[in-house]
Order: structure tokens, then sequence, then C-alpha cells
């Protein structure tokens, strides 16, 4: 009897619980997870955006940004993977960041094939860049060039020492890469201080030395090139190469019920068109290129063809 | 814009009724922030940085480095009351604060150290300011090569630290800098002691480290001893004897001024090379005060200039982290990076562009750092007789809070439970040192400048060959290395020999 009443008090109370909730999705804060330490570009863009998706998101719920930084965004993307495929925690996937390590067969926690994925923000294209007084005009004289080519890199297995790889493989240049540099910025002040010849950075790291003249762009992937003196991958008779770049993409954990699947892609794209959003990007000289969710997919798809015929250089 | 227009342009924006409010509400923030264990600069500016989206660049510039500018400030307050570092900056604070503290002098302490983070905040800012000119070429100056050669001096410094016990403190350096081996090899990619751990990829974080080592390690000698902090002096003071031990204090620190510019000098400089930091900057410039005081025996006992010296390192680093974050966007602390980041968030690109065309929003960050300290210091000398009447407080009510303060602190670096585990676990090494008398600065010196040490010694190896070491200028840095280590070396030979006497 006693046992009775205890289970009725507490499905009096459930059923109260749920009736002081919002009906359907979303009724609590979404957590956007972001692999990488409030700073740089994942950053900043999920925090630009949140106030826009609490905008097109159905009910007053908010969207919180949480900083998981570790293991180059494997750790970001492992606590993704594992939660609730409930849509009240997404995340923003660095690619190929978390896709590298997969390829080489380290364990990880998470299968990108798997992901849900809600949609893409935007890339950042890589530069083939020299210092800004080198001799070197374009990848041509690179090629002509009578010795191993120099670059700088934070460490094998990263973004930058695997892009430098494929680049100068697919281009048949003799190279040597320099390791051990604390991130992008690290290596682009070595590239200024002359301590090798040449370097793949992000555009984002590299725009304002490229306008201040200290570092000189030779080439670009992952975007074409609107400058007749800088080569683009098609210009260098290698299209496939467009594929080197970094992208953001926005995923959820698997089986994600397509109905909240469908709402968080459409506030995603509609949030990427705000008036605000598009204020914000205009201040800070930032872009987005948005895509949806089967868009993301099948550059996902893609991104790991390109990537895997590259195996045997990826560490 | 030329320097002198952005020198009046940025003082007259930073006093303006647009952007003083924000610093005044960012430095009184810093400075509560920085009295919690555990909470640094860089939590400080991570709570800060979801409020810029809706401001102006100045406004937020001076919000946001207003806000760390006085943490140090605050940390070195928790540092003499409570023998906790209220950041990792703060660690070599505690080494004659605490003392201090239990000789009944605390306020006075406290008085000394908010002064001497003010004068080596306004000398490191207004370095930063004499350098813009040829900043770019300062930073370009230090490669792999000479920052190789400048940690390994940093590391040398050990040798004064530990004078009185030269085995043990090269046993805990040698320590510090085996764990500094932890994570990810950025040459071999190989993965060193990680145990196939995810959370021991990056190695092991620095906060963590020093809470467990300073902060945890205390909790646990109070724990075990019983009592309170202030041991058996009962009474606290009364606000008349504090304020007066204050004021005393702040002209202690005054009338050492040229300790406090060699000390600024220190960390200036190694807030310059990236990748040095402020917590090994504040140990280096407490090895300096010690080996040239003329009280060296008192130093660890309780010594005003112990404290002084580091503090004003501690301050006066973040002109010189300032420099390479803005000639460069290199980072030169992990506080700069998310001011790097807050800077993307405002729209204001680092590098040649805001050194040439918005030098005043340099001079904004610089006006800042000097308005903000002195803000902290006013207003921490109102915090001093408030927290010196918690020491008094048992030890069993104390530890519990204090605990889980810490706890969270080394929980809100990465959001990660294992960090409270380093904690918990340097907490008991850095209680067993302390016991059996090993230096934890030792150990601290050596995991801290280990990683900069290695890396460069790598990247100078494959750029230069072997013979690096023989290009003029690491050649000459590394006699002035060898002329301090044998210097030091001889006067511990001497001292012996001394001692040795005495005993025959």
């Amino acid at each position: 009897m006693r046992v009775g009443v205890r289970t009725l008090s507490i499905a009096a109370l459930l059923s109260i619980g749920a009736c002081s909730e919002p009906a359907g999705y979303p009724n609590k804060d979404i957590t956007i997870v972001i692999p990488f330490n409030s700073g740089g570009g994942f950053d900043t863009y999920v925090r630009a955006l949140a106030p826009g998706l609490e905008r097109h998101l159905p009910n007053a719920i908010n969207v919180l940004p949480k900083n998981l930084p570790g293991a180059g965004g494997r750790r970001g993307a492992s606590e993704i993977f594992r939660s609730k495929p409930d849509g009240y925690t997404i995340g923003i996937f660095n690619m190929p960041g978390v896709l590298i390590p997969q390829l080489q067969n380290i364990p990880t926690s998470y299968e990108l094939s798997q992901v849900t994925w809600l949609g893409t923000l935007g890339y950042d294209p890589y530069i083939y860049a020299v210092r800004g007084d080198s001799p070197l005009k374009s990848i041509e004289d690179v090629s002509e060039l009578q010795r191993s080519v120099t670059y700088g890199a934070t460490g094998p297995g990263s973004t930058s020492y695997v892009a430098t790889n494929i680049v100068n493989e697919r281009l048949g240049i003799p190279y040597e890469i320099i390791t051990g540099y604390t991130g992008s910025s690290g290596y682009l002040l070595g590239l200024v201080r002359g301590d090798f010849d040449a370097a793949l950075l992000s555009q984002s790291v590299a725009r304002s030395y490229l306008e201040s003249g200290d570092i000189r762009a030779l080439a670009i992937f992952g975007s074409e090139s609107s400058d007749p003196d800088v080569a683009d991958a098609d210009d260098l008779g290698a299209p496939e190469l467009g594929q080197l770049r970094v992208v953001r993409m926005m995923g959820a954990p698997p089986d994600l019920p397509e109905d909240i699947r469908i709402m968080l892609e459409e506030a995603l794209l509609a949030s990427m068109q705000d008036q605000e959003f598009r204020v914000w990007l205009e201040t800070t000289g930032n872009d987005v290129h948005p895509a949806g969710a089967a868009e993301t997919e099948a550059a996902v798809s893609e991104m790991t063809q390109f990537y895997d015929q590259f195996k045997q250089l990826l560490d | 814009m030329g320097i002198m227009e952005g020198l009046i342009s940025g003082f007259l924006q930073a006093i303006s009724l647009a952007v003083f409010p924000y610093l005044l509400i960012g430095a009184v923030f810093g400075l509560i922030i920085g009295v919690i264990p555990g909470l640094s600069g860089h939590f400080a500016m991570a709570m800060v940085i979801p409020f810029l989206y809706s401001m102006e660049p100045g406004a937020g510039i001076a919000f946001l480095l207003g806000a760390h500018s006085t943490v140090a400030q605050g940390g070195g307050l928790t540092a003499i009351f409570f023998s906790t570092p209220g950041t990792g900056q703060n660690a070599a604070t505690l080494l004659d604060g605490s003392p201090m503290r239990n000789n009944g002098l605390g306020a006075m302490a406290a008085g000394a150290a908010l002064t001497s983070c003010f004068l080596g905040a306004t000398f490191g800012a207004a370095a930063l300011a004499l350098l813009l000119p040829v900043l770019q070429k300062v930073v370009l100056f230090f490669g792999p090569a000479e920052i190789f050669v400048l940690a390994f001096l940093a590391l040398t410094f050990v040798a004064v630290l530990g004078k009185e016990d030269i085995t043990r403190s090269l046993i805990a350096a040698l320590l510090g800098l085996l764990l500094a081996m932890i994570g990810l090899d950025n040459v071999t990619n190989q993965e060193r002691f990680t145990f196939g751990l995810l959370e021991l990829r990056d190695g092991l974080e620095l906060v963590p480290v020093i809470l467990g080592l300073f902060a945890v390690a205390e909790m646990f000698e109070l724990w075990v001893s019983g009592g309170s902090l202030t041991g058996s002096q009962t009474s606290p003071l009364s606000v008349k004897e504090t304020q007066s031990q204050i004021f005393r204090g702040m002209i202690e620190a005054f009338k050492r001024w040229w300790l406090i510019l060699r000390c600024s000098s220190i960390g200036t400089a190694m807030g310059l090379i990236p990748g040095l930091g402020s917590a090994p900057a504040a140990f280096i410039a407490y090895g300096h005060a010690k080996q040239t005081s003329k009280h060296k025996e008192t130093f660890g006992k309780g010594n005003i200039e112990g404290v002084i010296g580091s503090e004003a390192a501690n301050d006066a680093v973040e002109g010189g982290a300032l420099a390479s974050t803005v000639a460069f966007g290199v980072p030169g602390s992990s506080s700069m990076a998310i001011l790097l980041s807050a800077l993307f968030v405002l729209g204001q690109e680092t590098g040649p562009k805001m050194l040439t065309q918005h030098v005043d929003v340099v001079f904004i960050m610089i006006f800042t750092i000097i308005i903000g300290n002195f803000i902290g210091m006013v207003g921490g000398a109102f915090l001093v007789n408030p927290l010196s009447r918690l020491t008094g407080l048992r030890g069993s009510l104390l530890v519990p809070v204090l605990i889980a303060i810490v706890f969270t602190g080394a929980f809100a670096v990465q959001r990660s439970w294992f960090d409270i585990g380093i904690a918990l676990l340097f907490g008991v090494i850095g209680y067993l040192m302390k016991e059996l008398d090993y230096s934890r600065a030792a150990l601290l010196i050596g995991f801290v400048l280990g990683f900069a040490v290695e890396k460069n010694l790598y990247l100078a190896t494959q750029l230069s060959g072997p013979y690096f070491l023989f290009d003029p200028i690491p050649l000459t840095l590394a006699i002035i290395t060898i002329a301090f280590l044998a210097y030091n070396t001889w006067s511990i030979i001497r001292h012996r020999g001394e001692v040795n006497e005495d005993a025959g």
C-alpha cells in the first residue's frame, strides 16, 4: 500500500513536470560543443551564430556554447558523438582535423560517417606563402629550385603538415618539413623571420600579413584565385587539391530524429542570413559559405576519399 | 596614424565616459576573480568575452584587459593570507608572503605586493610603448636558438632558488623537466607517458599542477596539523593597525624602486619571448631578488623583498606579452591567446595593420593596464582587512570551502574532471615535497621551461644543425649562462667551505 502511494506521488510529480514544459522540441537549453578554447575561428563563429539560432527555433530557449578543448578537436568530437541524440547537444567539427586521426587508424570514440550532419558554416582555404622578399615568384620557380624546399609546420599529423605533404607529393617538388612550431601563428612568425622557404597557412591567419607585404601568396587551395599572380588548384593542373581547406561543419550525434534534424538545419541556415550576423561578418572581415545537411554529408565523404588516397602521407 | 597622435587619442579614449566605466567594472571584477584561488586572468577574460559582441572596440578592450590586469593583484592577496596562489603566477609570492603573515605582518606584505604590481605593470606598459616603433624587429629577434638559450638561462635560476640544498633542488627541477615531456611530441608525433589517455595527449595543464603543488598541499597540511592559518597568533590585527601596515608596505615598495625596476625588466623580457610565460617570470625575479639581497638568509622566512620582486615581475610580464601578441598575433601567454580572440570578435586585426593604422588601440591597451592596476591597488587595499580576518578561522572550517573553490578552478580551465584528479595528485606530491623539504618552485620552473627548452632545441637543430650555439647571439647568451652558473657554483662551494669551518 505504502509503495503504491509513493509510486502515485512520483507519477503525479512527473506529470506536473511534463505539463510545465512547452510542448515539442526544443523545451530546454541546447548546448553547442566547441572543440577549442574560447578564441580562434571556431569559437567566435559559434558565439556569433548562437543568438540567431535562438531566434529561429520555436520556444524561448537558450543556445549555450560549451568549450571542450583538447587533442586537436578529438575530445569535442567524441563528446558530441557520445551524447544522447535528442537535439540538445550539437557541435562544430573541424575538418579535416578530426578526420585524419580516423584514417590513420588511431582509436577514436567517434565515426564521422555516422554523425548526423546539420550544415556547413564555411571554410578557410590554404595559402601557399613565401616571405615578402623571397626570390620565388611562382610555384614554377619553386619546382625549378635545385634543392629541397623547406617548410614549417606544427607537428606530424597536423592538418598543415598533411597539406604540405600532399601538395609537394602531388606537384612533384622535393621538400623537407621542419616541425615543432606552436600553432599556425608560430610558424607564420618563422616564415617572416626566414627560418624556412615556404609554408601552407590558412587564409584567416595569413590575411593581414599578406596585406602588409610581410608574406606573399604563390598559390591558393580550396578556393578560386582572384589574383593573376596567385595560382589556384586548377591553374596548377591538380584540381583535386581544391579539397585542401579547413571546413567548419555542424553535426549532431548519430540517429537524431529526422524532424529535429530538419528544424536545426533550417534554423542554422536562417541564422546565417540574419542581418545581425551579416553585420558582424562585415565589420570583422569574416565570411561564410553556408551549405545544408545533404551537401555537408556529401562533402564529408568526398573529403574522406580525398585524404584516403594520400593515406601513406598522413603521419 | 603617428605614435604621438595614437598616444594622445588612446589616452583620451581610455578616460572617456564611453570607456572608463567599463575599465572600472573590469578591474574590480578581475580583482575578485584573482582573490578566488584557481581562477586566473585566463578565466576572467573568458567570462568577459560573451559580453563583447555588443560592445564598441575601445570599451570592449578596456573591459577585457581591465579584468585581466588586476587578477594578479587579487591573487597576491590570496597567496599572502591563505598560502594559496590566487592565480598561477602568484606561486612565488607565497614563499615570503605567507611567512610575513605568520609574523603578523600580512597587511604590510599586502600593501607592498599591491604597490609592486602597480609599479611593475606601469613599467611593462611603458616598455611596450617605447618599443612600438621597433616592435616587429624585437619580436623577430628571438628565433628558436635564442629562445632555447634564454630558457636555459632561466632554468639555471634553480641554482639560486635552492642554494641551501642544491641536490634536492636539482632532483625537483629534473622531475619538473620529466613532467614537461608528457604528451604528444611535436617533432616525432609520438605520444610520451600518456598511457593511451586522450586527456594526457596535450600534456599536463599548468593550472591544476600549480594548484595541486601549492594550494591543495597547503590544505593537506592545515588538515593534518589542525588549528588555523595564522597558527598560534589568535587575535587578528585591529583595523587601524592593518591600515598602518598597508601604508608601511606601500612605502617599503617605493623605497625599493631599484629592485622593482630590475624585477620588472626581467618580467617584461620574459613576457616578450613567446612560450616562457608569467609563472616562471615571478620565480626568476624572486631568485634575482634573493641573489642580490643583503639578507639572503631571511628569504623564505618573511623577507619583504621576496614579495616585492615576484609581484613586480608578475604584472610587468603583461606589457611584454602584449608585444608579440600585438605585433604578430603570437600570444605571449594563455590569456593573450584569449585577448587575440576577443580582438577578433571586436573586429580588430592584430599584426602589421594594428601597428600602422590602429596605434590608438594599442595605447588604449597600455593605458588600461596602467589605470586598471591603479584601481586594483586602491581596491585591493580595501580587501586586506576582511581577508586577514578570515585567516583566523579554524582549519576545519576553512579547508572544505577552499578545497571546493580550488577544485572548481582546476576544472574550469578545460572543463575536465581529469584535471581535478591532477590537482589532487599534485596536492599529495606538493605536501610530501614540503614535508621532506624539496623545492616546489624548482619543480615548477623545470616543468614550465621544459617545454620551451626542448621544443626550441629541436627547432634550432633542425634549422641550423648541431652547431647553432656558435652563432653570435646564441653564443653571447650561452657565455652569460655559463658565467652565471659558474659564479653560483663557486659561491655554493665557498658557502659550504664556511659552514665546514664553522663546524670544525
